[in-house]
């Protein structure tokens, strides 16, 4: 096992993304936002924010240029992916009539921002280099 | 001069939401009336800002990589502060300490990220380099 500092970066990034992938799944579905999905949100939220600079390459001191680019780039898209999203929430809660239910809106905003976060960033990944 | 138009944008932004934000926490405009304005003139105004000039008035695209990057680098902050403010949000609202509407959470979500946004992009650019 590699004692790699980025390699845990990676590995609490991408395993609070999915436990909050997981926990705003089912906060939607089962409509529930109880002391178990309360706490593995805040879980997913603490792992994925602590390691977010060093991650997408922002911090000095873990600075690769191609995880740079292809990190800044994912989280550009997925802020701008998230605010058409909420915007379209809006317009949707206020005109269509379908009203969300505060649990499930923060369930499916939390949903939105890291999963097109992290597809994002293995697309780019896969892509090879950025521009 | 494509620097001070961004500037001016980006005040003339600022200004639209927090004036609106402050009619509608106190001055007793209809809520509905202030959000739908507020959102769709945000909408418009960040996709002015973020087509490239040539699109839009005929000038040459902006092509300076350091505007580039604090920009890419204020969606970056913006996208995390966005996160945490999500999660904070959801908090209150679990703990009971907050009654907030979903109609009420999305359109703070939205002020979150555009005025974040705005606002590193302006510290950015007036500090310099970003690296």
């Amino acid at each position: 096992m590699s004692n790699d500092p980025f390699r845990w970066t990676v590995v609490s990034f991408w395993l609070g993304g999915i436990v909050l992938a997981v926990t705003s799944a089912v906060i939607y579905t089962l409509n529930v936002l109880n002391d178990i999905t309360a706490v593995a949100m805040l879980m997913g939220a603490l792992m994925m924010s602590t390691t977010f600079f060093n991650y997408i390459g922002v911090n000095p001191a873990a600075r690769d240029e191609r995880a740079r680019k292809i990190g800044t780039l994912s989280a550009t898209w997925s802020w701008f992916i998230t605010l058409l999203f909420t915007s379209m929430v809006l317009a949707f809660d206020i005109w269509s009539g379908r009203q969300f239910e505060t649990p499930r809106l923060l369930a499916t905003i939390v949903f939105i921002m890291t999963v097109s976060m992290m597809a994002t960033n293995l697309w780019y990944s896969r892509r090879g280099d950025v521009e | 001069m494509e620097f001070r138009i961004k500037k001016l944008e980006m005040l003339a932004v600022a200004i639209v939401a927090l004036g609106l934000l402050a009619a509608y926490a106190f001055m007793g405009l209809d809520p509905i009336v202030a959000i739908v304005i507020g959102a769709l003139l945000l909408i418009v105004i960040i996709a002015i800002a973020l087509v490239p000039e040539k699109a839009v008035i005929g000038r040459p695209a902006v092509d300076d990589e350091r505007l580039k990057m604090a920009d890419v680098y204020a969606a970056n902050y913006s996208w995390r502060i966005t996160f945490l403010f999500v999660c904070l949000l959801g908090a209150a609202s679990y703990t009971h300490w907050l009654d907030i509407r979903a109609g009420d959470f999305a359109v703070l979500v939205i002020f979150c990220m555009a005025l974040t946004r705005l606002g590193y992009r302006a510290y950015f650019n007036s500090r310099g380099d970003v690296a």
